[in-house]
């Protein structure tokens, strides 16, 4: 009897605790329970098979969300981690792009990397007036980073090809596979995506990332326990970039050319919303956050396609409508994102049926 | 160099940035009652304007304006009572963002509304001719006014100066200088506060309307169209050199970045086409950089 009722016990126990994590090693783990890490092992795999299993025009999109995972999850660096707010992230993809369309082929994955590199420089460069100016003001300072880019991608024809772009020649191989296979790209891009969502992970656990969370809550303090501010912010705003860039890379490849109106404030507004919607400073989220924001369009695509052609039309109406509602009402009803909803389900039914 | 040319640019720089002044000068407003950086003016502005574009299709010019004001003050009101209250109390970024969202919304809903195409006031076809304000344009010695600079001239540089000096004699800008400095003090004091900051919002939202409809030629030069939400964000580069916290400050950057866009649309746009565009933000970046409290602010910015 006395064992039946320990057991009982136990497994109550088991059933509604939390998880409690003893160690540093067990806080930086990438998954901490043997459930976590069947289900991320689950999930690597499954994006290895995915090109296989899906046709051309979902991994079209597929590859999409990869982008806006990349590129949202640099945002989340820098708005999540170290709290400096981008209006501009739509530019730094824009510069990887770029850079990236002048090396493509055999080399295109230097190339992308390239246009990380590229893009982390102008980063510190647009970060140095972080250092004097916050909230409302740096948003404004990145928002006219953001035209001035806009300004350049058109005007300067000798590198950014101007209003009608540069494109890649479509016969264009990367070791024998063709460029224009949405699943070679795809593929691509996860090489560069997995190692860098790890690293993100992984460094919002360290020195660095607690250094970023210091500053986000309240800079004075984070400077008086001798957070070094000019390196926080720096390194937050070049990483950001960084990651913007790549996905810049990625996406010139997925499209196959690259024109300045992929790159406009509206494509800005669209990776804010990624870490709005996704829950800002997780890395979750900004996966989360991106299936969210692309699945979007693609089903009011399909709802507009549905109703008739004059809906079509209205495609990117409606789709600004969305972002902006989605926004409003993840920050006045669920601050923490689909992430924080997630863990509220979650534990609903953990708890159940006892949630006290 | 032409002297009447001269002239000519210096008045029509002056008109235009007259139009962005009482812009502007509302967007300061806002942010002097309730520290909240309204993302969405530029879209107050071209709500405003496809208002005054709507009830123009009934009414003459004159009066679709004046009718549209007391709409754009609702609307405004309604922006903070279900936008912005909300949020009270949250942090910078998350009010940012939030009026960022309402931005995207409210230019999605306009397109959707509206239409894409460029709109003629008071004309629901192409075939019908656009109303206009009565035409006071005239020429004197070379130097020629549009009937658009001296509306903007007669109406709104006079209403952006009433707004300064509204702000700092009558009994509601005294209410609303004591919000701006302590909401806590002066709710203390028996300020009606919360009715204080939506009077702000709603006063923000009028102005932008007045400038929006003239910008998108209510006496003459164009209609209302989507191009106005781009036209809108100059709103920012002209706060930031103002000083941000300073409507006189507003008032007078307003007029200088309209001086240098039409100087800029003279001298400098046949060398370096959509320069004109890009100027002001230029100017945010070196301001920021240089003297972050701009023209007249006040000296204590958020730093670091």
């Amino acid at each position: 009897m006395y064992r039946l009722s320990q057991s009982l016990t136990d497994a109550f126990s088991r059933r509604f605790s939390r998880t409690v994590r003893e160690d540093y090693r067990q806080d930086e783990a990438y998954a901490s329970t043997p459930q976590g890490r069947f289900w991320l092992a689950v999930a690597l795999v499954g994006l290895l098979v995915l090109p296989l299993l899906l046709p051309q025009y979902p991994m079209f999109v597929a590859t999409q969300i990869l982008i806006a995972a990349l590129a949202g999850l640099g945002l989340h660096l820098l708005v999540g981690g170290a709290g400096q707010i981008s209006l501009g992230q739509a530019a730094f993809v824009g510069v990887g792009a770029y850079v990236s369309s002048h090396l493509s082929g055999d080399l295109a994955p230097l190339g992308i990397l390239l246009g990380g590199l590229v893009a982390a420089a102008i980063g510190v460069v647009l970060g140095i007036p972080s250092l004097r100016i916050k909230g409302a003001y740096l948003a404004i300072a990145t928002l006219a980073f953001q035209f001035l880019a806009d300004y350049i991608f058109k005007r300067w024809t000798d590198f950014t090809g101007g209003v009608a772009g540069r494109r890649i020649p479509a016969e264009a191989t990367f070791w024998g596979l063709p460029l224009a296979d949405d699943r070679v790209v795809f593929y691509i891009g996860l090489a560069f995506a997995i190692p860098m969502f790890f690293y993100a992970k992984r460094l919002l656990s360290t020195r660095a990332g607690r250094t970023w969370f210091a500053v986000r809550d309240n800079d004075l303090s984070a400077q008086l326990s001798g957070v070094d501010l000019v390196r926080a912010k720096l390194t937050a705003f070049a990483l950001s970039a960084f990651y913007g860039g790549i996905a810049g890379g990625i996406l010139m490849h997925l499209i196959g050319a690259v024109t300045p109106d992929n790159f406009v404030l509206a494509f800005s507004i669209q990776y804010l919303a990624i870490v709005i919607v996704g829950g800002a400073g997780t890395v979750l989220g900004a996966v989360l956050g991106s299936f969210f924001i692309v699945l979007i369009p693609e089903t009011l695509s399909v709802i507009a396609g549905a109703f008739g052609p004059q809906y079509v039309a209205q495609l990117s109406a409606w789709r600004s409508v969305a972002f902006g509602v989605l926004i409003l009402m993840f920050l006045i009803l669920e601050p923490r994102g689909l992430v924080g909803l997630w863990g509220r389900i979650r534990d609903y039914f953990r708890t159940w049926p006892l949630p006290y | 160099m032409d002297f009447a040319l001269v002239l000519q640019t210096v008045f029509n720089g002056l008109a235009n940035g007259a139009l962005y002044a009482v812009i502007t000068a509302g967007f300061v407003l806002v942010y002097r009652a309730t520290s909240v950086v309204n993302f969405a003016i530029a879209e107050f502005l071209l709500i405003g304007a496809y208002l005054t574009y709507t009830l123009s299709l009934f009414l003459p010019m004159l009066p679709a304006i004046f009718l549209a004001l007391p709409l754009a003050f609702a609307f405004g009101v309604l922006v903070e009572r279900g936008f912005v209250r909300p949020l009270l109390g949250r942090n910078v970024v998350a009010v940012i963002m939030a009026t960022i969202g309402l931005a995207s919304a409210l230019d999605g809903a306009a397109l959707i509304v509206w239409g894409p195409d460029q709109k003629a006031m008071g004309a629901a076809s192409i075939a019908q001719l656009p109303k206009e304000v009565p035409n006071l344009a005239f020429s004197i010695g070379g130097v020629f006014l549009s009937s658009k600079a001296v509306w903007s001239l007669i109406l709104a540089l006079p209403l952006a100066i009433l707004l300064v000096v509204l702000l700092k004699y009558s009994r509601y800008g005294v209410l609303l200088r004591a919000v701006s400095e302590s909401e806590t003090a002066a709710l203390a004091m028996g300020i009606n506060a919360p009715r204080v900051v939506a009077v702000a919002w709603g006063v923000s939202a009028v102005m932008a309307t007045i400038g929006g409809a003239f910008l998108a030629g209510a006496a003459g030069g164009g209609g209302p169209g989507h191009h106005l939400v781009l036209l809108g964000l100059i709103v920012f580069p002209i706060a930031i050199l103002g000083g941000f916290d300073s409507v006189p400050g507003a008032v007078v950057a307003g007029l200088l970045i309209g001086l240098i866009e039409a100087f800029s649309q003279l001298y400098l746009e046949s060398l370096l086409p959509g320069i004109t565009q890009a100027i002001p933000f230029v100017i945010v970046l070196l301001v920021l950089l240089v003297r972050p409290y701009g023209l007249f602010g006040q000296h204590r910015i958020e730093r670091v």
